[in-house]
């Protein structure tokens, strides 16, 4: 199956990604093979089959006990941008 | 004793020997690190910790006090790049977490620091798991042990070959889609991935979520099961972690005999092996386990093909969504100088990541999104579900199941690099157990054309790694090439 | 046209923050009011090689919260993640539930009978808070992975009357089953409007938008009609009217776009494989079910019939948990239904109960029974009250201190107030013509001699009796 570049533009940008648009040639060609590879799983007829996931019950979750937390400046050290008290971004405006 | 001979120990041995005063723990590590500096240009390890001989230094003088508790006591160990230890860098061999330092243990650093070992250093890898080469590291290919124009195999290369290479006493790595096994074949040492669940992934950078394991790898199988036993475990950090007992590996193993016992092999799989030159590598190990008093079952496993294009939709997805955290705010790099978050997001992620890295991404988008998910997220868990029935099935006809570990040894660097589906192709072998969830292992047995080691790989059922590392250990003992 | 050509469709989605004491996913308390990413670790701020842990009392309230509102209880639950870049989501994706929640359907009867269906209530993680300041944003994953229940309605609700009247009910629905404090003013309650208006005329359903950013039910009630006569406007002018997210501003009275569904977001939900499903068993659902406190209608009525008080007090005494709780903690002590919700509708709600009531219920009980019993007068009663809420000591010790216990025995009254007729005979002599006002001097006369220990009413029949 080809696949447009109309189509991976907007798989980059759900990637929060970017490629230079004479990239996108071979990008695309590429993108192509690995998508016709999987492709094969589509048309496969295979029957239907009951879970497999493990299950949890309630019970056995973990008990809404406190323990202690990380310490601020632990939790912030590997910030490329920090204040000491909070991560830093530029302004995000809604 | 020599620093040849020293290094060449394994974990049993080197307990044994430091218990009994042969050498101390700060002439072992010495030995270690001057086997690391020799064989540097392996590009096997990405950092030594500048804190290896003081943590020597405490273990000698435990020995000296007659503490001899740590069941792992003054152990050197290299670790994979993308398993966390407080206070250490983890970069997953990725620019984008060059400056990462962990604040936190994963739980088997946990467990090998409460045993004991000494951590040296941590391994190269393909960048954040994904490939079988360790060619996608963006600090550059691991060559192979035995091989310097060959790849190391992957994604853990670096933990392969460190102990291939004798630069520690056994490896961790992690396995999503054989990531030790294969360059455990590689290399010629023992790489096992555990049932799905059985070792916890907590502080391990996930690759994909549902798949990845932790692995041992050691010199030779006896040390595998040793260290299993300690590793395995439920964890209260890791909801999949498996709550069942951990078995004595050790004293089980020893207790697997082969004769009577019925060893299968998967018919498609074996047929798909007759295209690589090292065929007959797998018929000699049939012959051996024959003539050893095994009995040969054939199994099939309908629409095993479909495992790889299963795990290349599956994996990819969670891997997206995994990755997503690394975004220029937390823990990696940031890039350029914009106002702009999205943008500061993009750029970041654009430098941040490898090629291979974000072709992933990409797919993981792809087969997730809306209009595509139910034709390839949802059938290949279908699939994976069917699969993991027919698994079922080949393992109640017989005890363990045999198969290649890949197409046979490793490949020369670069020569598989240029085609991504190709590159996929290469782990058509190793997928299966991980998609099932069951545990297989690579033990050498055999070299190929180009007198480089191959692995034979051994699928037990569930939770039954025993009788897995028995048959293993009946391989590394009593197996004879014919050169 | 006119406005009552056009019918208002609305459906609600309500996030309520849950009463736990620990995150839904780590043990970070669960804690409102601290200094910035100090309730935070490797899980709460999504570091690599972290992990989810469900926590089982967010997945208990839950269920509670969907028996409280009739909703089925699944047998299975699912987390899924939503995937989406945004700096207040720590790892790029919400853990939530998509295809298996724990609550489907359930609903609630508005006063005019008329029933609100619910489609779901499912369980979540919150997100951080983001902090604006001139130039930049700081990031504070403190709320990170608070739980969250998010109950969503069907389009049932066509006024704004009438979505107040259902989120009041709702949230006294969880609040009086302990599932959450829906306090709205620290973000435990906060709710998004789906709008749409169709003409009745038509069959065809009008193109919705969706409201964010409603933090008070007053602002919920503003934005529903400003949404709702912006929309008919823009049909009577023959305008379009576009899918769309719009933030309300409150301030300014008006809502504005923020995004249209064209460049609206891709989840890519799919189960989280971090998580096991979890399955409900039957005998939890039932044992929850029994441990559910009652509600607030069933509350009322039980004041009413079973208690024989009034309905209006029956209603103030139900309109609040804490209150509520707090009563029937009392006659649980002392069955004197008319005499304590008295207590508690005059002494008690003129004080702040907006947290917890200031006084124990043995404490308030044993006040009011030293007055029953005579021991100490109404007024004293009432002045006890006081000095227990300012010490926080014992009604009964401080009233010992206080001097307050009658130590004055019937006989004792009588003996005194013989002492009094004859001391003043002109006031006996006043008697015949101003009975009131000599029967007032002699109670004076003998609170004065008892230091206000004698009981008034007492008092005033032994003085009749004798004068009279």
């Amino acid at each position: 199956m080809e696949i447009s570049h109309e189509e991976i533009k907007k798989l980059v940008e759900l990637s929060a990604l970017e490629y230079a648009d004479e990239d996108y040639d071979a990008l695309a060609k590429d993108f192509s093979q690995v998508v016709a590879f999987v492709e094969q799983l589509v048309e496969a007829d295979i029957p239907e089959q009951s879970p497999t996931a493990r299950v949890v019950s309630v019970d056995e979750l973990r008990e809404d006990e406190v323990v202690p937390s990380m310490s601020q400046a632990e939790i912030l050290a590997n910030a490329p941008e920090q204040n000491g008290q909070a991560f830093v971004v530029p302004k995000v405006v809604e | 004793m020599d620093r040849k001979e020293m290094t060449s120990l394994g974990i049993i041995d080197t307990l044994d020997a430091l218990k009994s005063k042969k050498f101390t723990c700060v002439e072992l590590v010495e030995a270690y690190l001057e086997n690391i500096k020799q064989f540097w240009d392996k590009n096997a390890v990405l950092e030594v910790f500048d804190d290896v001989l003081d943590h020597a230094r405490e273990v000698d003088e435990k020995i000296a006090q007659g503490k001899l508790d740590g069941k792992l006591l003054g152990v050197p160990f290299i670790i994979k790049d993308n398993i966390l230890y407080k206070g250490k860098r983890a970069t997953c061999a990725s620019k984008f977490l060059e400056k990462f330092v962990s604040p936190y243990n994963a739980t088997v650093v946990e467990k090998l620091l409460n045993e004991g070992a000494v951590i040296l250093g941590r391994a190269n890898m393909d960048e954040f798991a994904m490939g079988g080469s360790t060619e996608k590291s963006a600090y550059g290919p691991c060559k192979n042990a035995h091989d310097d124009e060959r790849v190391s195999g992957g994604s853990s290369g670096g933990s392969a070959v460190a102990v291939a290479c004798n630069l520690c006493a056994a490896a961790l790595g992690t396995d999503t889609g054989g990531s030790v096994r294969q360059p455990a074949s590689f290399n010629g040492v023992v790489g096992m991935k555990p049932t799905y669940g059985r070792i916890s992934r907590y502080g391990v950078v996930a690759f994909a979520s549902s798949l990845d394991q932790v692995g041992p790898m050691t010199k030779n199988v006896k040390d595998n099961a040793y260290l299993l036993e300690i590793l395995a475990g439920a964890d209260i950090h890791d909801q999949t972690t498996r709550i069942e007992a951990v078995d004595d590996y050790t004293t089980k193993m020893d207790n697997v005999s082969i004769k009577g016992m019925k060893i299968g092999y998967c018919k498609e799989l074996i047929d798909m092996f007759k295209q690589s030159k090292d065929a007959h590598t797998f018929d000699r190990a049939i012959e051996f386990f024959k003539n050893n008093g095994a009995e040969i079952v054939e199994v099939t496993i309908p629409h095993i093909e479909l495992a790889l294009p299963v795990y290349y939709i599956l994996a990819p997805a969670e891997a997206t969504s995994n990755l997503g955290r690394f975004d220029g705010v937390k823990y990696t790099t940031r890039e350029g100088n914009s106002s702009d978050i999205n943008k500061l997001y993009v750029e970041s992620r654009t430098k941040g990541f490898g090629k291979e890295v974000k072709r992933r991404i990409l797919l993981g988008n792809y087969v997730l999104s809306s209009g595509f998910f139910d034709a390839f997220y949802q059938k290949a868990q279908k699939v994976q579900r069917y699969l993991t029935y027919r698994f079922e099935d080949a393992l109640s006809q017989c005890d363990v199941l045999l198969m290649p570990v890949a197409y046979g040894e490793a490949f020369k660097i670069g020569e598989k690099t240029s085609d991504p589906v190709t590159m996929y192709l290469e782990d058509m072998f190793t997928v299966p157990s991980n998609l099932v969830g069951i545990p297989s292992l690579s033990v050498p047995y055999e070299v190929g054309s180009n007198g480089l080691p191959i692995g034979l790989q051994i699928l037990g059922r569930k939770l039954d790694e025993s009788t897995m590392y028995g048959v293993a250990q009946f391989v590394e003992k009593n197996y004879k090439r014919i050169d | 046209m006119s406005r009552s050509d056009y019918d208002v469709v609305i459906g609600l989605e309500i996030h309520a923050e849950l009463n736990t004491n620990t995150k839904i996913f780590c043990g970070c308390p669960n804690k409102f009011g601290v200094d910035p990413n100090t309730n935070c670790c490797p899980v709460c701020v999504g570091m690599p090689g972290a992990l989810p842990v469900p926590n089982k009392r967010a997945v208990e309230l839950t269920i509670k919260a969907g028996l409280a509102v009739g909703s089925t209880i699944n047998d299975m639950a699912v987390f899924e993640r939503k995937n989406y870049f945004y700096p207040d989501l720590s790892k790029a994706y919400q853990i939530s539930q998509l295809v298996k929640p724990i609550c489907l359907g359930g609903g609630i009867t508005l006063d005019s009978g008329k029933f609100i269906r619910l489609n779901r209530i499912h369980l979540e993680e919150d997100a951080g808070k983001l902090i604006h300041s001139f130039d930049e944003t700081e990031i504070d994953y403190n709320r990170g992975g608070v739980p969250l229940i998010e109950s969503v309605t069907e389009p049932d609700i066509s006024s704004a009357d009438e979505a107040l009247e259902f989120l009041t009910k709702l949230r006294n629905r969880f609040v009086f089953s302990d599932v959450a404090k829906c306090r709205m003013e620290q973000g435990g309650m906060r709710c998004d409007v789906n709008l749409s208006v169709k003409r009745k005329d038509s069959n065809t359903l009008g193109t919705r938008t969706e409201m964010k950013n409603l933090n008070s039910f007053k602002a919920v009630a503003r934005a529903i009609e400003y949404e709702a006569n912006r929309q008919m406007d823009a049909l009577d002018n023959g305008e379009v009217i576009l899918q769309e997210t719009r933030k309300w501003d409150d301030e300014r009275g008006i809502s504005f776009s923020l995004r249209t569904k064209t460049d609206s977001q891709d989840y890519r939900y799919f189960p989280d494989p971090d998580l096991l499903s979890i399955r409900i068993d039957r005998e939890l659902v039932n044992k929850l079910q029994a441990e559910l406190p009652l509600s607030q209608e069933a509350r009322r009525e039980k004041y009413e019939q079973t208690y024989g008080l009034p309905g209006a007090d029956a209603e103030v005494l139900s309109n609040s948990k804490v209150v509520s709780d707090f009563f029937d903690d009392c006659v649980k002590l002392l069955p004197e239904y008319k005499e304590v919700a008295n207590w508690v509708m005059t002494e008690i709600l003129k004080l702040d109960v907006s947290e917890e009531v200031p006084v124990t219920p043995a404490n308030l009980v044993s006040i009011i029974k030293m007055m029953l019993d005579k021991k100490i007068t109404r007024q004293n009663a009432k002045e006890l009250l006081a000095k227990v809420l300012e010490t926080g000591e014992d009604a009964e010790v401080l009233a010992k201190k206080m001097d307050m216990l009658s130590s004055i025995s019937d006989t004792d009254i009588e003996t005194l107030i013989d002492k009094l007729i004859a001391e003043n005979e002109k006031a006996v002599a006043d008697y015949s013509k101003t009975p009131d006002k000599v029967t007032q001097f002699f109670i004076g006369q003998v609170m004065r001699a008892t230091r206000g220990k004698a009981d008034g009413s007492k008092v005033k029949a032994i003085i009749e009796s004798k004068l009279g």
